[in-house]
């Protein structure tokens, strides 16, 4: 009777901790790994955009709009960066968005997103990312990728985001 | 002999999505490309493997009233297991395969072979088991994907075809082109075996191969 | 409090991103157990009363005790057992305290288990670091989805099950490509969310 009760938990402890110490100890393998390649991952792509710049500086301000996730500026002052995220037909899309200390865009693009191969999934093109570029808190005359309109619209909202946290932090740096 | 039929029932005979009718889930949401089909293909297959193996070691150990909790356990670490490597070593996949990656843990087929073959049988075949089962898997999520992706993309693989490229129709790679894709695959493989095949008539509980796993998990 | 985010998750996640239909999660018991309105409610509720108890119950274990110590990455391992544990004692007090409502739901319960609807909604709840009342809601709504899902799909499948398809679609291939009919009425969701509410 004992051993109907005792064995069952003990086997089941025992597993469960060999499995967890197997567990500790790739990750402490694998951890390190993830973390270098999420940080090349991530400089990469503000490198991509604000090439000139020494490194990035992460700014927090406060009441900036919900939608911008991360703001860095450059330690020789030669622009910001911007990650957004904007709702579009197939779900949340991830913008990276970056402006000179004028607040005019240098270049977005988007990091990920979810859309309509085809369709929503043109506002990724240059074709359409070009058209922001060297716009400053104006968005007219952006031609929308015909068949997408949630798409572009998310993505001109996440701009206009952009123009406001940048009104922000402004003031602050 | 015998261990070379181990090996291939699960490839085509008992395919396990076409056949059986397990891991929907995974199956159906992750056939959008065929890179990202493979890349799960292979996740949960590498999952597969490892957890009959163990299991099929530890089947002489665990107690049988903590045999699924065990086999919980022993599953779940795998999959954080292979979530770590994927994470580390293809990131592009682990964005792609996104929530779908952990719940490997729930796919039926995972449990469903430990309740039904590594609980009962000896590691070798055990093992060939898995690698038979995981292949179907793969082939039968690839198949699928390669369809969805050839028709709604025009591309596989990433490749880009010609004309289909400029003349997709996007609802294949949509939510419901992936009801509408599996449904006609089973009735394509209903057709070609005369309906002798697909070993559930309907989606029920009842007649789910999973289901002795899936119930007793609680009581 | 953001009320208006609030209802803006709660709609995203009943509508726009429901579970069945938009991220196949709970295919199982979504076509397994819709070929009857009753059962299908029952199942349901049951899934939205699971859903909620795992989010208060992983929420706090990853947030307060996971992750402050590192090991956050064990987050697979110890919800999926937590989740097997509540349902577990779930049944148990129901069993002796409510048999009523054990009469209801406790046929369920034991599916839910491998339900990867209930396991995914508990991660997404971590990955998308919601707040605690967000995860909640979140909770709450895809589970409400979930039950719209069933609910509808119960009246198709009362349809479908009277009609003649071809021999080959028989059963399961005309279940699926009615499932797929459904979803796509989803897809008119798109876009209301921000329509109602603004971004």
């Amino acid at each position: 009777m004992k051993d109907d009760f005792v064995m069952p938990i003990l086997v089941l402890s025992l597993i469960c901790l060999i499995f967890t110490c197997a567990l500790a100890f790739t990750n402490s393998v694998t951890a390190p790994i993830i973390a270098q390649a999420a940080l090349e991952r991530e400089n990469s792509a503000r490198y991509e955009l604000i090439p000139d710049a020494d490194s990035f500086i992460p700014i927090e301000a406060e009441g900036l709009p919900s939608t911008i996730k991360e703001v860095y500026g450059t330690s020789n002052n030669v622009g910001y960066i911007f990650i957004v995220t904007g709702n579009g037909y197939g779900g949340e899309m991830r913008i990276i968005c970056a402006l000179d200390p004028n607040g005019t865009i240098m270049r977005s693009s988007v990091l990920q997103s979810s859309e309509t191969k085809g369709l929503g999934s043109k506002v990724e093109d240059a074709s359409f990312s070009d058209q922001f570029i060297g716009k400053s808190g104006q968005l007219e005359g952006v031609v929308a990728v015909s068949g997408a309109t949630l798409s572009t619209n998310a993505y001109v909202g996440a701009i206009g985001d952009v123009f406001a946290a940048f009104e922000i932090i402004k003031g602050v740096s | 002999m015998k261990k070379l039929k181990t090996l291939t029932v699960g490839l085509i005979k008992e395919n396990p999505v076409l056949v059986l009718v397990l891991g929907t889930c995974p199956t159906l949401a992750i056939s959008t490309n065929a890179v990202n089909s493979l890349g799960m293909g292979i996740a949960a297959s590498a999952v597969l493997l490892g957890s009959n193996i163990f299991i099929s070691l530890l089947r002489n150990i665990i107690p049988d009233k903590v045999r699924i909790p065990c086999y919980i356990v022993v599953i779940a670490s795998f999959v954080t297991l292979a979530e770590m490597v994927v994470e580390a070593f293809a990131y592009s996949l682990y964005q792609a395969l996104g929530i779908y990656l952990p719940l490997i843990v729930v796919n039926c087929v995972i449990l469903g072979r430990a309740e039904m073959f590594a609980n009962k049988n000896g590691v070798v075949d055990s093992a060939l088991d898995a690698i038979g089962m995981g292949a179907g898997f793969t082939l039968a999520i690839v198949a699928m994907a390669s369809i969805r992706e050839i028709f709604g993309s025009g591309t596989w693989f990433g490749m880009e075809l010609p004309w289909l490229i400029n003349n997709n129709i996007s609802i294949f790679t949509m939510a419901p082109g992936g009801f509408i894709i599996y449904g006609c695959l089973i009735a394509w493989v209903n057709k070609i075996s005369k309906g002798q095949a697909i070993k559930k008539k309907e989606f029920g509980c009842e007649d789910c191969p999973s289901a002795a796993a899936c119930g007793k998990l609680a009581s | 409090m953001d009320f208006k985010l609030l209802i803006t998750i709660m709609m995203s996640a009943v509508l726009v991103n429901n579970y069945v239909l938009r991220q196949f999660l709970g295919i199982c018991p979504f076509l397994g157990v819709s070929k009857d309105l009753k059962n299908a409610a029952g199942m349901s509720i049951a899934v939205i009363f699971v859903m909620l108890m795992a989010t208060a119950v992983t929420w706090p274990i990853q947030i307060k005790l996971l992750e402050p110590n590192g090991i956050g990455y064990l987050i697979t391992i110890v919800f999926i057992l937590v989740i097997a544990a509540l349902v577990q004692l779930v049944e148990t007090i129901l069993k002796k305290y409510i048999p009523a409502l054990y009469t209801a739901l406790g046929v369920y319960l034991p599916l839910i288990t491998t339900n990867c609807a209930v396991l995914g909604v508990t991660i997404a709840n971590i990955n998308e670091s919601y707040t605690f009342i967000e995860s909640m809601t979140n909770a709450l709504g895809s589970g409400l989805g979930f039950f719209l899902a069933m609910v509808i799909f119960s009246g198709v499948r009362g349809q479908v099950e009277s009609s003649k398809p071809p021999k080959s679609f028989e059963g399961l291939p005309i279940t699926l490509v009615s499932a797929a009919l459904i979803s796509i009425a989803f897809y008119g969701f798109n876009g209301v969310i921000e329509g109602l509410f603004g971004k």
